[in-house]
Formats: structure tokens, sequence, C-alpha cells
């Protein structure tokens, strides 16, 4: 976890660093409130960096190994390219298409993930769009 | 099974065409609206003031209006992200909204708005809701003068409650403050709601509301009106003495007014306009309005872009000289 | 005493029990579904109600606010996944018990719980409007302040594992929470130009990615399994006498924490669960045990945040202060059918008033055979593969976070939050904490600014006020609790 926890330390650095920056640029009257709370959190991070650093390497936990990385990263990705998907294409036909795309890619068969993909969908529109009358994203096209 | 999934999948993309169908096509036909549900944007939370009065009209003017009549709350950004959204919808009058006055005005003026005061196209107006200065009922304030005077002898000392920096009522307390030549404090609320609660809490010493959010309360003997900020004496309040009268020429309030995306056909403004009207006048809508303590002032939608115009001219020669940003 | 009666007579008129039943049913549903909170789902009642007498339509919208404040429990303890933002804190013990194959024993713990919460706070609800309700208006800026300072203490609570985390992650909320428009000043701070971001970080969207989207990397970045029967509900969604007996006590007290919560405007479910799950650890003796699923860790935030439904409408009903954002949209409700809060309630309208008031019991009670009952039928959901459960959680995220203001920007603030949810598990931090901070410290901020702005810049104000002095007292005990506690373990362990 000594890795880990560092790299943690690091980019909460870096988050201080980046609301420092934006601080700077706000006019004067508006700055204190966000300087205090930034300030406290980066001194909470060195505290944290300063216990890490003395503590001892411990191999066994280590939160990002023997993760299935391809297919956490096709999920990420898969996920992605729906919220865009769904701005072109609207909600219905988006999530028909991200469904039936991720369940193939995880392995399920081709029947489950046609009928689970095909059936959710009908479902969220006929509870969200007719019963609950919740808008569902619209696209460019439909 | 391949044929199977194609099959379904080809299913499914018809399925959400059709669902979708009657938003395609460019040519706006006017003959035979309405001929599907019209979507109302109202740009604040479900249950606030400008919610509840267009719920409580649109239900009356379904009832003649021939489709359904559904209410999207699009709020956020005090409202610019419903008011964006209003102005940029197709202009086939399958879209119209409310608006809030002066708010929908002065965000145009105090920031970069995605929208442009004249992006949309008035329609009536339904509410106008009249400002005035109030107090607890305990208060040692009796009368404006009173306000003025303590205001004066100690200056900074009386602290105003307002729903927002730079929003509506914080606009007509600071425009008074600088007619009378006092000095107070503004302290900026969440809301409304948020700035009455404090006064009631006695943690402030005066706020300026709209009728409609105190009446309840005056009749009730908690708060006391010092003045309005109106042309005339307030209907239901004779008592109470208007700012003019006082001599201090402050005119303020706010108005919920009803509007389509420009362009929208000539025809279907009519045709709203005149189920709306009909809503207004019925005696079921003023029953209910009463009942929720809305000031109902109908506007044709000349009167209302004569209104809106006259915001804009307003609200821009007070920027001149009032300082909002504390 | 009449009035009383009265109403009770006319809460169970048929169409009144129909109302409620059915209240309850779409509550539970809504509840149930990630990323729908019970807001939303009395919001979508509204319209609904219009046309309905008052009583009737006050008791819908109690119905749905009630179903779905416990409903939220049937997801978080079987999926991991609160359903309302307020069943986070059950998500902690409720979810370990489903691992372990106890989903049933942790359901029926949320509806019990949940049932002892609403009808306590029915109780407080008859008795406690009136003397309460003026207490909430003494809440000035300086109470306000130091209530939200109270809450970032709870932060200290509910880090079990590293404290020094669990500062670092109510720091990281506070920081996030100063996104938007300065409440002060108007003036925008870190918003990149995006004016939907004025208004700070979308709440519902920034909650939905850290607990619903960041589950779904969670799943997704494990080997999938065949989880045939893993996850059923192997065991009866039912308690034994002794486990009825171990989980009152926590559910009694984390019941009126609750209805405290919810009398205070501002607080709400959210906050209730999390202090109802930090006294419920303080109640029970084998503290090391809460995390890894039992009972009481259910008990207690269950029990809390259906205690805020009663409590929460008490200001709402007497001074029209709503305590959150469901019951602000009641008040709307409210207003639709001619009702003015205020003393006139309980005289000319005190008719209505007892009727709700005695639906609120009925609904409770449904909500307690409905749910023992209805669960069974939720906890299918369980049975369903990750594979499956990753794009479907994902999708109803994105509905949940798309609904609440019809805004795709609040679906990217939930997909960026997902991945820094799923990091913050990577890294042993806390979302409940960055997400109490996110609630409380605009609180704080204008609380403080806004008592400096009257007071001409003096911090004595802070201190002006008997609420200041007691808010400030527990915040310290709440604050030394955890060290007190740990010495006094100590010396018992040297004793033995």
């Amino acid at each position: 976890m000594k890795k880990v926890d560092m790299l943690l330390g690091f980019i909460l650095l870096a988050i201080c660093g980046f609301f420092y920056f934006m601080i700077s640029r706000l006019p004067e009257k508006a700055i204190l409130y966000p300087i205090f709370v930034t300030t406290v959190l980066l001194i909470l991070t060195l505290i944290h960096l300063i216990t890490t650093y003395l503590k001892k390497e411990d191999e066994e936990s280590n939160a990002f190994k023997g993760l299935e990385i391809k297919q956490l990263l096709f999920v990420i990705a898969t996920s992605g390219l729906y919220v865009v998907l769904i701005n072109i294409a609207g909600y219905v036909t988006s999530t028909v298409l991200y469904v039936l795309s991720t369940l193939f890619g995880l392995k399920v068969s081709k029947k489950a993930s046609a009928l689970i993909s095909i059936g959710f969908s009908i479902c969220i529109y006929v509870l969200f769009k007719i019963l609950l009358k919740v808008p569902l994203p619209k696209g460019f096209i439909i | 099974m391949k044929r199977v999934v194609l099959l379904l999948l080809s299913l499914a993309l018809l399925l959400s065409v059709v669902g979708c169908a009657g938003d395609s096509g460019d040519q706006i036909d006017t003959s035979n609206y309405p001929s599907k549900p019209v979507e109302i944007i109202v740009a604040y939370k479900a249950g606030g003031g400008t919610d509840v009065g267009a719920r409580i009209l649109a239900s009356e003017a379904e009832k003649n209006f021939g489709q359904p009549l559904v209410i999207i709350n699009r709020e956020g950004s005090d409202g610019e992200l419903g008011y964006t959204e209003l102005a940029q919808s197709k202009p086939d009058g399958y879209t119209i909204g409310f608006i809030n006055l002066p708010t929908f005005v002065s965000l145009t003026l105090e920031r970069d708005t995605k929208y442009a005061i004249d992006d949309v196209v008035p329609i009536l107006n339904h509410v106008y809701d009249a400002g005035v200065l109030v107090v607890q009922a305990s208060s040692e304030i009796e009368t404006l003068e009173d306000f003025i005077e303590y205001a004066k002898a100690n200056p900074g000392d009386l602290t105003i409650s307002n729903n927002g920096t730079g929003a509506s009522n914080h606009i007509g307390a600071a425009h008074f403050e600088y007619e009378a030549g006092i000095e107070v404090t503004h302290v900026p609320f969440g809301g409304s709601t948020d700035m009455l609660a404090a006064l009631r809490g006695g943690h402030v010493d005066a706020t300026v509301a709209k009728i409609s959010e105190v009446a309840a309360l005056v009749n009730s003997g908690e708060l006391r009106i010092l003045a309005s900020f109106t042309e005339e004496r307030l209907e239901n309040f004779p008592d109470v003495p208007t700012m003019k009268e006082k001599g201090f020429d402050i005119l303020f309030g706010s108005a919920r007014a009803l509007v389509a995306p420009k362009g929208t056909p000539q025809e279907i403004i009519d045709y709203i306009h005149d189920k709306f009207k009909e809503a207004i006048d019925s005696p079921e809508h003023m029953e209910k309005a009463k009942n929720a303590d809305l000031p109902i002032m109908y506007m044709s939608p000349e009167e209302l872009a004569e209104y809106i115009k006259n915001e804009e001219i307003y609200l821009k020669e007070i920027s001149t000289f009032l300082d909002l940003s504390n | 005493m009449e009035n009383i009666l009265l109403g009770f007579a006319n809460a169970f008129k048929f169409v009144n029990l129909v109302a409620a039943f059915l209240s309850v049913a779409v509550g539970i549903v809504i509840g149930s579904l990630p990323g729908l909170s019970a807001a939303m789902g009395v919001a979508l009642l509204i319209p609904i109600t219009f046309g309905m007498p008052a009583e009737t339509a006050l008791i819908a919208l109690a119905g749905v606010y009630c179903g779905a404040m416990y409903g939220g429990s049937i997801s978080a303890i079987l999926l991991h996944t609160p359903g309302t933002s307020s069943a986070a804190a059950t998500a902690i013990d409720g979810y370990q018990m489903t691992l372990k194959g106890q989903a049933g024993k942790a359901l029926a713990t949320a509806t019990i719980a949940s049932f002892i919460g609403g009808i306590l706070s029915s109780v407080a609800l008859y008795t406690l409007s009136p003397p309460l309700a003026s207490l909430a208006l003494k809440f000035g800026p300086a109470e306000y302040f130091w209530l939200s300072i109270f809450g970032l203490t709870i932060i200290a609570g509910v880090s079990a594992k590293s404290m020094l985390k669990g500062l670092i992650s109510g720091a990281l909320g506070l920081v996030l929470s100063t996104i938007g428009m300065d409440p002060m000043l108007g003036i925008p701070r870190f918003t990149f130009g995006n004016n939907g971001l004025l208004q700070g970080l979308p709440f519902t969207a920034t909650l939905i990615g850290l607990f619903s989207m960041s589950q779904v990397l969670l799943l997704a970045e494990k080997k999938i399994k065949d989880l045939k029967g893993s996850r059923e509900v192997k065991d009866k969604v039912y308690l034994s006498k002794d486990e009825i007996k171990r989980i009152t006590p926590v559910s009694l007290w984390s019941a009126i924490i609750g209805i405290v919560v919810g009398i205070l405007p501002g607080a709400g479910g959210t906050i209730a669960s999390f202090i109802g799950y930090n006294e419920a650890k303080r109640f029970t003796k084998d503290k090391e045990a809460f995390g890894t699923g039992i009972i009481e860790g259910v008990a207690g935030p269950e029990a809390a945040n259906n205690a805020v439904t009663g409590g929460s409408l008490i200001p709402t009903l007497t001074l029209g202060i709503p305590g959150n954002s469901v019951t602000a949209i009641l008040l709307g409700g409210l207003v639709i059918q001619g009702l003015r809060p205020g003393p006139d309630l309980f005289t000319i309208h005190g008719k209505t008033t007892y009727t709700f008031f005695a639906g609120f019991v009925i609904v409770n009670i449904l909500m307690l055979i409905l749910g023992l009952f209805a669960v069974r039928l939720f906890a299918k959901v369980s049975k369903v593969s990750d594979a499956v459960l990753i794009p479907i959680i994902f999708a109803l995220s994105v509905i949940g976070s798309y609904a609440i203001s019809n805004n795709m920007l609040d679906v990217w603030v939930m997909f960026i939050f997902g991945i820094v949810g799923y990091f913050v598990k990577k890294f042993n931090l806390n979302s409940a904490a960055i997400v109490l901070a996110l609630i409380l410290g605009p609180i704080g901020e204008t609380g403080l600014r806004r008592t400096l702005i009257m007071h001409k810049g003096n911090y004595m104000a802070l201190f002006g006020s008997t609420i200041s002095w007691v808010l400030i007292g527990i915040s310290v005990l709440s604050l030394m609790t955890p060290v007190i506690m740990s010495i006094i373990e100590k010396k018992k362990s040297k004793a033995n």
C-alpha cells in the first residue's frame, strides 16, 4: 500500500496546486474561504505524505494488483461512448446498443445479450417515458 | 442466431424511431395544431413559486387545449439553463415556457448568458407579484419613516435579507437604499424561503419580499408591511402606503409570463394565447390562484413585450448607480 | 383529541387507503432504483395529486416520501448501490450481510427499523409540531455554521479505517464544494466558464457517480464469475425475537436522532443516516464487527432516515420552512391544495391536517407489510450476474442523473465522479465523508459569512446564542468520542 499511498499524496498535491492556481485568478474579496479549505487539504495531505514515507514497505496489499485491466478499460470506454452516443442518437437507441455491446464484450451469450438489451430498454421506455413521464435524453438525430 | 440478433436489433431501432416520430420534418404544419402534447418548460424547481403558478394555469388550460400540457422542470443557474433550453427549442409550438421577470432580463445583463432577450416572443403575462418592505410585527420600526430615521442615525446597522446577490429582491432593496439616501447591510440568502426564515427568526431586521410570499404571515399578525413598491396601494392591504406616496419613485415586482421560442408561427401563438387567456379568466383558476396567493395580472402579447422592454431599460439604468456586488 | 380520532376515521376511507397503498408501492420502486430520489418521486406525483381532495393528495405524497426513503435501502443492501442518498450508510453493513448470504435478514432489519423510525416520527409529528417548530426559527446564520461544524465532526466517526484518510476525504469534499457561485458575492468560482456549474456541482449526479457508477467499475475490474445462486436471498426475510431485541434500542435511539435532524432545516436523510450509523456503533459492544455486516449497522441508519420523514414535516407544516428538498416540494403540493402552513392548519384545516397525520401512520404500517412481502420480489435483482449488472446500473445512473434537471452536463459530472469514486475506494478514502462535506460546506460557509456581514466582521457574534454553545458542545463531544473510547478500551484491555 505504501506506493499507492504515496501516489495518492501526489495526486492530492496536484489537486491543491490546481485549486491554488484557480484561486489566484479570482477577485481578491472572494479568495478567503477557498484558500482556507484548500490549505486544510494541503496540510492533511502533507501529514499523510510524511507518515506514509516513514512507514515500512508492505507488499502484500496493493489495491491495484491482480485487476482485469482490459475489462475495466473496456467498460469505461463503452460507457463513455454511450454518453456521447446519447447526444446523437437519443436514449433508447443508445441504450440498446450500449447494453448489447457491453454484454457481448463481457462474454454473455448472444441470445441473452439481445434479449436483455432490448427488454431492458423497452422497460425503461415504458416505465419512465410513458408511466412516470420522465423525459429521457434526446439526440440530434432522433 | 445472428439473424435473431439482427432482427431484434432492427426491431428496437424501429421502435425507438417510431417512438420519436413526429419530431422529424422541418415544415411546421399549423393547420392541425395541436396534434401532440405540448411541453412547458419551467426553469425552476417543482414546488417553487413559479412552478406552482405554472401548474395551476396549465391544469386549467389543458381542459380546452385539445392536447396534454406537460410541465418540464429544467432548473439550474438561477433559471438560465431552462431559459436557454426554451430559447433553443424548435419554434413549432410544441415547446413553450414560463419566464420570470426581471430575472430573465437581469441575467443577460449580469453574465454572458447563452440566450438573448429577443430569442423568445411573448404570449401573455400570468402573475404580477409586487415587492414590499416587511419587518417583524414586534419590531420597534412601525413606519417607513421610522425605518429611514433609524438607518440615518445608525448607518449600516439595519440588516435586510434578500434572495441572493443581484437577485430581484436585492435590486429592490438597494434601489430603495439609494433613493432614501441611507446605508443598510444587505444579507444574501439562498432563496426566498431562507430569506423570510431569517426575518421570522429575528436574525435580520427587515426583508424586501414579494407580496404573495408574505400575505399570509402579515394576516396572521407575524409580519408588518412598511411600504409597497407599487403604483397604487395593494388591494388587500389598503392601509399600507406605497413607496411612491412617500416620495420614492420605485416600482418593483416580479412578473411570470408565458413565452414561445422566436419563430413560432403567429397562428400558433394566437391559439395558445386564446386558450390560456380563457383559462386565466375561468372561475376555477381564479379560485385556485387566490388559495395559493398568486396575484393574477393578465397582459396581452403587446403589453408584455412593452413590459420586458421597460424592464431592460430600468435594469440598465439602475446598474449605472447601484453597486450590487455585495 | 376529537380531531385526532376524526382524522383516523377519515384516513380509513377506501380512497385514502388505496392512495396510501399505491403510493407506498410506487415510492419503494422509485427509492430502490438508483438515482431516483424521494424528491424526484414526490415531484413526479405532484401533478397527479392536483385533482384529488387535499387529504388524499397529502397522504399520497407522504406515501411516496416514506416508501422511497425505505426503498433506497433495498438496492443499498443487495447491490451496494444506495437507491437514494440517504441509504448510503445502509450500504456499508447491509452489503456485507448480502455477501455473507444474509440478505434476507438485512432486508428484514431495514424494514423493521424503517418502520420503527417512521412510527416514532409520526408520534413526534402529533406531539412536537407546535413547540419544536419555534426552535427551528431560532437557527440563524451563526447556528447554521455550528450545525455544519457538528456535521463535519461526524466525518471523524464515519471513517473506520483511518481517521487521517477520513479527514482528507472531508477536506477534499469541502474544496469541491467551493465550485459554483460565491454565495455572498455572486462571483463564479472554478466553473471553467460553464454556467451549468454556477449552482455548484449537481449534487445528485455527483452522488450517483460516487456511489453507483464507481460500483460499476469495481464490478468491472474483477473477473466475472458465474454467480448462479451466490447472491440469492438464501435466508428468510425474518428476524428472531433475540434479533429484534438487539435492534430495538439502536433503532429507537437512531429514530430520535432522525427526528431531530429532520426538524433542523438543511440536514435531512443523508446526514441522519450517517449519524444513525455512528450512534449504532457507539451503542453496540462489539465495535470491531461494524463494517463486516451486522444488523445494528443496518438498523441504525434505516431507523434514522425514516424518522427524518416525520421530523422534516414538522417545520414544513407549522412554519412553512422545509427541512429538505422533498418537503420543499411537498410544501408546493400543500399550497396548491389551498393549505397555508401555520397555526391555521391545526384549527381551520384541522380535519385535513389530522387526516394527513393519521394517513402518515397508515403509510408506515403499509410500508412494513409491503416491505416484508415485496422485498422478495426485489431480491431477485441480486441474482443477476455482474456482467448484466454493469451495463444496467450504468444505464440507470445515466437516467437518474439526467432526470433531476434534464441536463446532459449532469450526466458527464456523474461519469467523472464515477471514475473519481472508483479511485476514492481504491485509495481507501471515504466517499461518504466527501458527500457529507459537499452538503455541509456551503451551509457552513454561508453561515459564517452571513454572520460576519450581519455583525460587521465581529467574530464574537458566532458565540452569541445558547444554541450555538450547545452545538459547539456536541461537536467537541463528537470529536472526542473516538479518542475517549480508544483510551477506555486500552484501559480495559490492560485491566484484563
